[in-house]
């Protein structure tokens, strides 16, 4: 055995790395270090600040928040939660939920699937034929107060990854039933709309039949909203729908020579929520068409389209405005929160206390842009509150 | 404050150390005092009163004891019961009163008559360990095999030293006194003590939180509706679980002591790789196996009574022990369980269960403290009693739907590895000893140390990382 000290150096050397790295994570928890790696990804809710009476401290309060605190800003962070990420990821095969954020599946080849919509899928339809029956009549009765105003509106129904691609959920989470044994609100809802007379599109149909077509890619494997590449195929829709109905038709898009490269943006959302430490492995290439930004049409007479959506709206804002294809605009997210376009800044406008007959008045159309399984959410109160407001 | 979570690693240990090593060396025990109220008041501030108070009373009536003259004995005995009522009353009011009155409303159920009022008494963080480090310091002065300490700083911080306040392990006042006044702060104790504390932070945080939430899941579900490989996992799950927690709290708390000077004594010793319950208690929370005995099983009588009062000294000791470890019945049961074998290989003689082949002791003492378990972890006798039901009598019931995720059935594994390996197993990898004896002992504690550091700070800091893909509304 050698005696104790014969590596004193070592040992010192040892101390010293350990209090290094020790500082280095207090000091990022109190003043931040320049970020090594990326922030982490996903919107999670700040905890509160503690508070500092004497009743709180007394309680206890003050140091549960203290405590709180520190966990959410603890230094390094994003390295600590990629590092057992990746070990859940690559050694276990596995992205494993905690708390209330966004529940991950994901499948061998690099396919991911947010769980809400696989729980969609296999379950059945929570609202009545008949209260379907009269949601669907309000709505073309807005569409119809619209069109009175000049304001065509045109409802765009967004696919749903699980149901285009269910061959890629892992079999073993069907375990309910498989999405065509299950009767969905939307396929409730769609025979209705088909003969509503209603201005829509069905997302859903459509990529059912471009896969059956062959098209490659219309989700990329790492994204939860349909691809840069086949919402471009939806621009066409849309285009198709409401050009022959305004005043200032929206430009066609002209798409620059691109090739297939690493999956961005929308396209690797779900990748980039896993929050891996090393995700290229994970990546699988696909096309981001680039577009260009068009010059013949001056912005006066380009269409100011106000936006009425959920996140698979973002997609077809981005592209909307690459191509210069439409007059800055507002966006109504989830009918919960104004937003200026483009940017996506949000404004301090409450929805409740609009003057729709006043609102209205400055957009070309209006679209709305809904997942299949937020159906039954019936435009978050949009089509309500119109049919309230309008003549 | 939990020794595993991010604001003690991060927060106040830093703090604390740096406080502790860049202060003046005479201030090191105030240091060490006043950083143990501030860990103990950080959850518990109005009971952090109770502490100072009780121990200022203590340090008074134990100078008081030691004044009385050798023969004062009646005196001196007088002071020992009142510093004993107190202390034993504040555990009693505090722990089992809640107890008392529920079993009271049920009492006054079947007679018809109406409730007691009560506001329910909160417990304060750690009071079975301080109060019974304080009945040894008290009684060993009354003995006379300790002399009470002239500073009332040293006596609080023996009650209060952070390290081993909140879940022991119980030292006695003569194996720290000596530290107190004067320990040795060497590069080799503080790495030593590094090394420790990680062994015992990847061990709870790697090992127990995973295991304990596939335990907790099966124990949630009615043992009504449970089939019995589940219950046979739940109960495999708990018995690692509380093993990987409460070893791995010693381990931390032995660790963080030497990072300041301190040597505590070793309070579990791979007590999984026992022959017999009797070996078990010699393994498993040492320090409270001592206490039990020199306390409480010695004053009882110990082993100059007749056979028959030793059998049943040993079995009330057990049922104390087990009422010491939480108000309820379950535990009370628990401890009469673990008596009743203690007091049988008594009876039976040590001698000739030692003679049992290895191949047969040990598996039968793993499942009886197994099955001992049901009664620790069960919230009421009758769950208990339903739940060991359970995993003899198969229900004609569907199979739990189980998401167990697979990091922790390898880590299952891994658990029940490092619990089962036998003592000799882990000397030869230098893990227990204080110090490594060879280079690659050296070197191999610092890779393992570091990745069950960086392993556990990253689990912790995964744990609080709940994102959503967007904000919705």
């Amino acid at each position: 055995m050698p005696p104790r000290n014969d590596n004193r150096r070592l040992k010192i050397a040892l101390l010293a790395a350990v209090a290094i790295f020790w500082g280095a994570v207090v000091v990022d928890t109190f003043l931040s270090l320049p970020n090594i790696l990326p922030k982490l990804k996903g919107a999670t809710t700040p905890p509160p600040a503690p508070e500092w009476s004497l009743a709180a401290l007394r309680s206890g309060k003050t140091m549960q928040a203290v405590a709180a605190w520190f966990d959410a800003h603890i230094g390094l962070r994003s390295f600590w939660v990629r590092l057992d990420n990746q070990i859940d990821y690559a050694v276990f095969g596995q992205l494993v939920k905690r708390g209330d954020g966004t529940r991950l599946i994901h499948s061998p080849g690099g396919w991911f699937f947010e769980k809400q919509y696989l729980d969609f899928a296999i379950s059945k339809s929570l609202v009545a034929e008949d209260e379907y029956r009269r949601r669907i009549e309000r709505m073309r009765r807005v569409e119809e107060k619209l069109a009175r105003r000049g304001i065509p509106l045109l409802y765009v129904v967004a696919p749903s990854k699980v149901e285009v691609y269910p061959e890629h959920v892992p079999a073993e989470l069907f375990r309910k039933g498989r999405p065509e044994q299950t009767t969905t609100g939307y396929e409730v809802a769609s025979p209705l709309l088909r003969n509503s007379g209603l201005s829509y599109i069905d997302g859903p149909a459509r990529y059912s039949r471009w896969k059956q077509e062959g098209v490659p890619d219309l989700f990329a494997r790492s994204g939860t909203h349909w691809s840069y590449q086949s919402a471009l195929r939806v621009w066409e829709e849309i285009r198709a729908s409401l050009n022959p109905r305004l005043k200032h038709p929206i430009p066609a898009f002209a798409e620059l020579p691109s090739r297939p490269g690493r999956p961005r943006g929308n396209d690797r959302d779900l990748l980039d929520l896993a929050n891996l430490l090393w995700a290229r492995p994970y990546e699988h290439m696909l096309p981001k068409p680039v577009l260009r930004a068009q010059q013949e049409v001056p912005e006066s007479q380009l269409p100011r389209i106000l936006w009425v959506h959920d996140s698979f709206g973002w997609v077809l804002i981005e592209q909307l405005y690459d191509a210069k294809a439409g007059r800055p605009s507002d966006s109504l997210y989830y009918f919960a929160t104004q937003m200026k376009i483009p940017g996506g800044v949000a404004t301090d406008t409450k929805i409740a206390e609009i003057d729709w007959p006043t609102f209205l008045r400055d957009y070309d159309a209006v679209v709305l842009v809904w997942t299949e399984i937020a159906f039954e959410f019936d435009g978050c109160g949009f089509y309500e509150a119109l049919d309230k407001a309008l003549d | 404050m939990l020794f595993s979570s991010l604001v003690f690693l991060y927060g106040f240990l830093p703090a604390f150390l740096l406080l502790y090593y860049l202060g003046p060396k005479a201030w090191r025990n105030t240091t060490a005092l006043l950083g143990s109220l501030l860990f103990y008041a950080w959850g518990e501030p109005a009971f952090a009163l109770l502490l100072l108070g009780s121990g200022t009373a203590d340090y008074a009536l134990s100078l008081a004891m030691a004044k009385l003259p050798a023969g004062a004995t009646k005196r001196r005995r007088g002071l020992l019961t009142l510093a004993l009522a107190y202390n034993l009353g504040a555990l009693a009011y505090c722990k089992y009163s809640n107890f008392f009155v529920d079993q009271f409303n049920v009492l006054l159920g079947w007679l018809g008559t109406g409730a007691l009022p009560w506001t329910k008494v909160l417990l304060p963080i750690g009071i079975s360990f301080f109060t019974f480090q304080k009945i040894t310091y008290l009684v060993d002065v009354f003995r006379g095999k300790a002399q009470p300490t002239r500073s009332l700083r040293d006596y609080l911080l023996y009650i209060s030293l952070f390290p081993h306040l909140v879940a022991g392990p119980i030292i006695r006042f003569h194996d720290l006194a000596d530290q107190i006044t004067g320990r040795a702060h060497t590069l080799d104790r503080f790495l030593s003590g590094l090394w420790r504390f990680a062994l015992g932070l990847g061990r709870k945080v790697l090992l127990a939180n995973p295991i304990g939430q596939v335990a907790d899941q099966i124990f949630a579900v009615d043992p009504g509706r449970l089939d019995t490989p589940h219950a046979w996992l739940g109960i495999f799950c708990y018995t690692l679980q509380i093993y990987c927690d409460f070893a791995a709290y010693s381990d931390m708390a032995v660790g963080l002591a030497r990072l300041f000077g301190f040597e505590f004594c070793e309070n579990f010793k791979h007590p999984y790789s026992s022959r017999s319950i009797t070996e078990f208690w010699r393994r498993w929370h040492c320090s409270l196996s001592t206490f039990m005995r020199d306390y409480l099983y010695i004053p009882l009588g110990g082993n100059r009574v007749g056979p028959a009062r030793q059998v049943f000294n040993l079995w009330f000791v057990f049922l104390v022990s087990g009422f010491w470890h939480g108000a309820s019945w379950t535990f009370v049961a628990w401890g009469a369980y673990h008596g009743f074998f203690i007091s049988l290989e008594k009876v039976i003689g040590h001698e000739r269960i030692r003679r049992i082949p290895a191949l047969l002791a040990w598996p039968v003492t793993f499942l009886l403290a197994m099955l001992g378990w049901v009664f620790f972890r069960a919230d009421t006798i009758a769950l208990a009693t339903q739940y060991l039901a359970r995993l003899f009598v198969a229900l004609p019931v569907p199979s739990l739907d189980l998401a167990v995720p697979h990091r922790t059935w390898a880590v299952l594994a891994l658990a029940a590895v490092t619990a089962f390996l036998p003592e000799s197993w882990w000397d030869r990898l230098g893990w227990t000893s204080q110090h490594p004896a060879t280079q690659a002992q050296f070197f191999g504690r610092l890779a393992v140390g570091t990745v069950l550091f960086l392993l556990a700070c990253a689990a912790l800091a995964n744990q609080s990382y709940n994102p959503f893909i967007y904000f919705r509304f």
